[in-house]
């Protein structure tokens, strides 16, 4: 039984571990809450905290949300006994997210009618892979917290994809027109619905 | 003696041959002009929607508002750099953001602006 278990970790040890981070966008100010009162203006937000991550109008004004991401996922690998193992190892990966948001909703005046921040920590997901036994990269899909918010310039992208998204492009949240998003939320829920995609 | 510290450098010459470092970056977004602008040439109340645009080109996003229109500009910058050895790996990126963004009244004149305090060196 010893002798398994010392095989075991050697063999963990022999395939070798990695550590993957990614830091999306600055890290937020979440004082900036208690300098901006209710009432402020819009300017009083950008003098803060600059341009937001996201803007959209509203039915009755707009909103601001900021966000930044920072992503850490950790691999670890088991060399594979026999022949094949001197080739390929398997692979365990599981990844962890750390998230800041601050969303302000303004009236159509722009004065600030309300504003909250908050912080979390979420699991990003678990993969496992065969791989060879030098490589390093990514085996959790952690899409939906890496998406860019470039991604409203892929406007013109919209007339290539299945037909549900495409017939839901004009409620897109990334328009700037119907609303914002979390960049973390799963496109499986709320509006995305709508597009039939899995949770 | 001779031999014995031969037996332990060699593997260890070994990894570090086998061993590799990568570094990587891409660039996404409009170029991001407005940090040549000097301080003082867009001005609240006198800039106008057609300056912006001359002097910028074309916004990443184009919002309407109730009674405003606001352009975003945004650059996106992601960069990293992987060293990898036989036992242990590590990827470390970072994507950086560099945007401004304006808000005009309806007849088009600058109403607010303001660059992010992030910036990407051009």
């Amino acid at each position: 039984m010893l002798a398994r278990c010392c095989l075991v970790v050697v063999l963990a040890a022999l395939g070798g571990c990695a550590y993957l981070e990614h830091d999306i966008g600055a890290s937020l100010d979440t004082d900036a809450i208690s300098r901006i009162g209710p009432g402020s203006s819009y300017a009083a937000v950008l003098d803060e905290l600059g341009p937001p991550t996201k803007v959209s109008a509203l039915p009755g004004g707009m909103a601001f949300l900021y966000e930044h991401v920072s992503l850490v996922e950790r691999q670890y690998g088991l060399i594979l006994p026999g022949e094949i193992g001197k080739w390929i190892k398997a692979v365990y990966a599981s990844a962890d997210a750390d998230v800041e948001a601050i969303v302000f909703v303004f009236d159509n005046h722009g004065k600030l009618l309300s504003a909250d921040d908050e912080r979390w920590g979420s699991d990003a997901g678990a993969g496992m892979s065969l791989t060879l036994i030098f490589s390093a990269g990514s085996f959790t899909d952690t899409e939906q917290y890496e998406s860019s918010p470039a991604r409203a310039l892929d406007w013109g992208s919209a007339l290539t994809k299945p037909l549900p998204v495409t017939l839901n492009a004009r409620q897109s949240l990334e328009s700037g027109q119907n609303g914002i998003q979390l960049t973390t939320n799963s496109e499986g829920i709320g509006q995305h619905t709508l597009e039939l995609k899995r949770d | 003696m001779g031999r014995i510290t031969t037996g332990r450098i060699a593997p260890l010459l070994a990894a570090l041959a086998l061993a590799g470092c990568a570094s990587f970056g891409a660039v996404d977004g409009v170029d991001n002009l407005w940090r040549d602008v000097p301080a003082g040439e867009f001005e609240n109340g006198v800039t106008t929607r057609s300056q912006v645009l001359d002097r910028l080109g074309p916004p990443s996003q184009l919002i309407s508002l109730q009674e405003q229109t606001v352009f975003y500009y945004l650059t996106e910058n992601t960069s990293g750099r992987g060293e990898v050895f036989i036992v242990w790996n590590r990827v470390r990126a970072e994507t950086q953001y560099d945007r401004a963004i304006f808000f005009f009244d309806a007849d088009g004149v600058l109403q607010e602006f303001s660059f992010s305090k992030e910036e990407i060196p051009r």
